[in-house]
């Protein structure tokens, strides 16, 4: 099994588009290595990982139930839990092919979590050291997952301006659809709450749809040649780049293996120049990069819906509400004038992140009732948006605090029962 | 009957040693707590990174995107333009069936599922 930055990656590649998705384990558990401390439970959102009987070391019991969004993974402090789908073979291949036209576009989260992996503190922005490393990986064209960021909020912000007036028959309040366990945990759990899903795709399935129309007619590549992957810190994303609602994706890969990918190909990271995606599909807005936060598609899509409901150029509104760690984020956007629509007066909007699919479920039994206040309503399945994803390096603290308390602890066992041995044997 | 030839001393070493394993359990328990804790302090930190970036973005605003309005402008149209609907969109279809299917295998249950508290250890 290959290591990607701490975490085992056992390589499967799905044989061809039509594996059903539904049925393959993206995340599963090492039961040597586990520990049986249940934390993958806690963190579980639909309990699909859990002891094999009564207690014993945990599995994911069928995929069925997995949304694939890998927090077990992110949280297991024993490093027992490993990814089965990867990619890494075939994309090195690929770019070696003369016949192929590679594309990488990493996601927003990929800029600050891939830091990580090199030294750098939580939080560091390394863009255009990024962008060099994926130039030097041999990738024909860098874009970025950004530019369909912004694509992403002129279509779903004029979806729920038409949802609010009336314009489309779809029920509010309106869902955000950029996060692919969220999707499949709605398809699963929530069926019913599926019309008031945003049609949209999400940013990567935006850019594989248009990539390969749109982006090889302005750089002027065959579409047919052209190979996409997909970098993103999620494992979910792997999960939606094979479903068949979404088209264009050849391979999805998450931040810990393209750091994986960067140090095999002995880059130096560190002393990387700075460089820039190309424009045709990598310029983005700030609106575009907070889309790696929790509130950040919320607050991106409010930049754009005040503004075309108030009809005029406003200053830059920053919504802090809608940040931060809480589980269940509100705000309320006033609006100058009072709106007539099908669904009552709208004097105000009214909006909620969930930061976590635990939190989510609260929102969506509020909607299931018939009972939900809000308008628009944005759901991440990982605490803290896509940037604590389940394909980001593993947090500082996850395994170490774990290793070095429990190290402390026998060493410091041990000394007192070797004094407690010697203090027998002098007392015998 | 054993119990009565515990001495004064061994008794004190037994009671210290007891003494001594619960302090160390909850210094442990203690320190585990505190790596918990700055685990939302690293995820902030994560978040402050973009705050920051997202701040000194020369458009702040999807709508002010120039390359967004060239794709709009030469390509899609407008916003849920038929082109647009064609590519950038799409619907998605029910998956529950499997659920039967699981809480015929004891796999799952609804009682369990909805019994999931709201809460992260991390918090």
């Amino acid at each position: 099994m290959r290591q990607c930055e701490g975490v085992g990656y056992l390589g499967v590649v799905p044989s061809s588009k039509a594996t059903d998705p539904a049925e393959m384990f993206f995340v599963q558990v090492d039961k040597t290595k586990c520990i049986e401390c249940g934390t993958c439970g806690e963190y579980c959102p639909t309990g699909a990982i859990r002891p094999v009987g009564e207690d014993g070391p945990r599995e994911v019991v069928h995929p069925g139930l997995c949304v694939n969004c890998g927090q077990c993974l992110t949280h297991c402090p024993a490093g027992a839990i490993y990814e089965v789908v990867s990619w890494i073979d075939e994309i090195f291949a690929a770019i070696d092919d003369p016949n192929k036209y590679t594309v990488a576009v990493p996601a927003p989260a990929i800029r600050y979590g891939l830091a990580e992996c090199f030294g750098y503190p939580p939080g560091t922005n390394v863009y255009g050291k990024m962008v060099t490393a994926l130039r030097e990986l041999g990738f024909d064209k860098v874009w970025d997952n950004e530019f369909t960021a912004d694509l992403t909020i002129m279509e779903e912000g004029t979806e729920l301006i038409k949802r609010i007036t009336g314009e489309l028959e779809r029920p509010l309040p309106q869902f955000t659809s950029c996060c692919p366990a969220w999707i499949k945990y709605a398809e699963t759990f929530y069926p019913d709450l599926l019309p008031h899903i945003s049609s949209c795709k999400s940013p990567i399935g935006m850019a594989g749809g248009a990539a390969k129309v749109y982006g090889a007619k302005e750089a002027g590549v065959d579409p047919k040649k052209m190979y996409l992957v997909s970098i993103m810190p999620c494992i979910a994303k792997k999960f939606e780049g094979l479903r068949p609602e979404i088209t264009g994706i050849d391979a999805t890969i998450t931040t810990r293996e393209l750091a994986y990918m960067i140090k095999a190909k002995g880059i130096n990271f560190k002393n990387l120049p700075e460089d820039f995606a190309d424009p045709i599909m990598g310029t983005s807005s700030g609106a575009a990069t907070i889309f790696a936060a929790t509130g950040g598609v919320m607050e991106a899509a409010l930049r754009f819906a005040v503004w075309k409901l108030t009809g005029e150029k406003k200053k830059v509104i920053e919504f802090k509400s809608v940040r931060g760690l809480k589980g269940i984020k509100e705000a309320t956007v006033k609006l100058p004038k009072t709106l007539k629509t099908p669904h009552g007066k709208i004097k105000e909007i009214r909006v909620a992140v969930a930061s976590g699919l635990k939190y989510a479920k609260v929102l969506c039994d509020q909607v299931r009732a018939g009972k939900s206040p809000y308008h628009f309503i944005e759901v991440m399945a990982c605490p803290g948006g896509c940037v604590s994803g389940g394909g980001e390096p593993i947090l500082p603290g996850v395994r170490e605090a774990m290793e070095r308390t429990l190290k402390r602890w026998y060493g410091s066992l041990k000394k007192r029962l070797e004094y407690y041995q010697s203090n027998k044997l002098l007392n015998a | 009957m054993k119990l009565v030839e515990f001495t004064r001393r061994q008794f004190l070493k037994a009671g210290m040693v007891v003494t001594g394993g619960l302090l160390i359990g909850l210094k442990w328990t203690n320190k585990a707590y505190a790596a918990i804790k700055s685990q939302a302090e690293y995820m902030k930190d994560r978040l402050k990174g973009i705050y920051k970036h997202d701040a000194e973005m020369e458009y702040r605003c999807s709508q002010d995107n120039p390359m967004i309005s060239y794709a709009y402008k030469h390509f899609f149209g407008h916003p849920m333009s038929e082109l647009a609907e064609k590519l950038l969109h799409t619907q998605y279809h029910d998956r529950s069936a499997v659920l039967k299917k699981l809480e015929e295998q004891g796999l799952f249950s609804w009682k369990e599922f909805n019994s999931i508290p709201a809460h992260y250890p991390f918090e």
